[in-house]
């Protein structure tokens, strides 16, 4: 199984709208894909895109379950950038 | 799943639980402590250059400078100062209510309440409000 120690989300606008546009806020996606201890996550790669990790994880404060995409931006330091993410049911 | 990808925001739920099936586990490790976000942005050279000045002279790096400006300057507009005051009038308005449902209207309690309000009550005001009181008793 591959390893990613995701333990920070760096935002920037674009990610920043990109998750607004589906009603989230950035601290309700970095609950549920860092904190989360019971998140999993599947990674797919193709030539186009390279690689991207899907996190299904949990917000504590309210409950959401999300879907988030993360692109690893550093690997040993365990930071990846938000490409989008939206709400899923249970 | 072809190797012809959608991009993650033009899928559909479907799509990407169907992008998940066909995905590889990853193991994220422990869940780490709360700490800090990461915001990364632009900035001109000259403001970059100023960041390194204030650091050296500090003693600290340009990116502990810019926290320390960018913290104060959030906080002096949203942040403390909206929430204390928020704070202060709420615990005001609650004392002014209490003194006018207990009926305890007393010169102290009157000056308290122009003090809540930020307003001056002139003396007229007081002596009618006092000889109401009387009034009523």
């Amino acid at each position: 199984m591959r390893k990613f120690h995701l333990v920070d989300i760096e935002w920037d606008e674009n990610s920043l709208r990109e998750i607004a546009n589906h009603g989230l806020e950035f601290w309700e996606v970095e609950e549920a894909a860092i904190y989360d201890s019971e998140r999993t996550a599947r990674e797919v790669a193709d030539e186009e895109h390279g690689e991207r990790i899907q996190i299904i994880g949990t917000c504590e404060q309210n409950g959401k379950r999300l879907r988030v995409f993360v692109r690893p931006v550093d690997k040993d330091l365990g930071i990846g950038r938000v490409i989008t993410a939206w709400r899923i049911e249970r | 799943m072809s190797d012809k990808r959608k991009k993650p925001e033009e899928m559909t739920e479907d799509e990407a639980r169907q992008e998940w099936e066909e995905g590889q586990e990853v193991d994220l490790g422990p869940a780490p402590a709360k700490h800090m976000s990461i915001f990364s942005l632009r900035i001109d050279r000259e403001t970059l250059e100023g960041l390194i000045t204030l650091g050296t002279k500090a003693g600290a790096g340009p990116t502990v400078v810019a926290r320390e400006i960018l913290r104060e300057g959030v906080k002096e507009r949203i942040g403390q100062s909206f929430e204390a005051e928020a704070y202060d009038a709420m615990s005001r308005a609650t004392r002014v209510m209490h003194t006018i449902l207990s009926g305890r209207l007393t010169m102290t309690s009157l000056n308290e309440m122009n003090l809540a309000c930020n307003i001056t009550m002139p003396t007229t005001t007081w002596q009618k409000t006092e000889s109401q009181r009387e009034g009523v008793k």
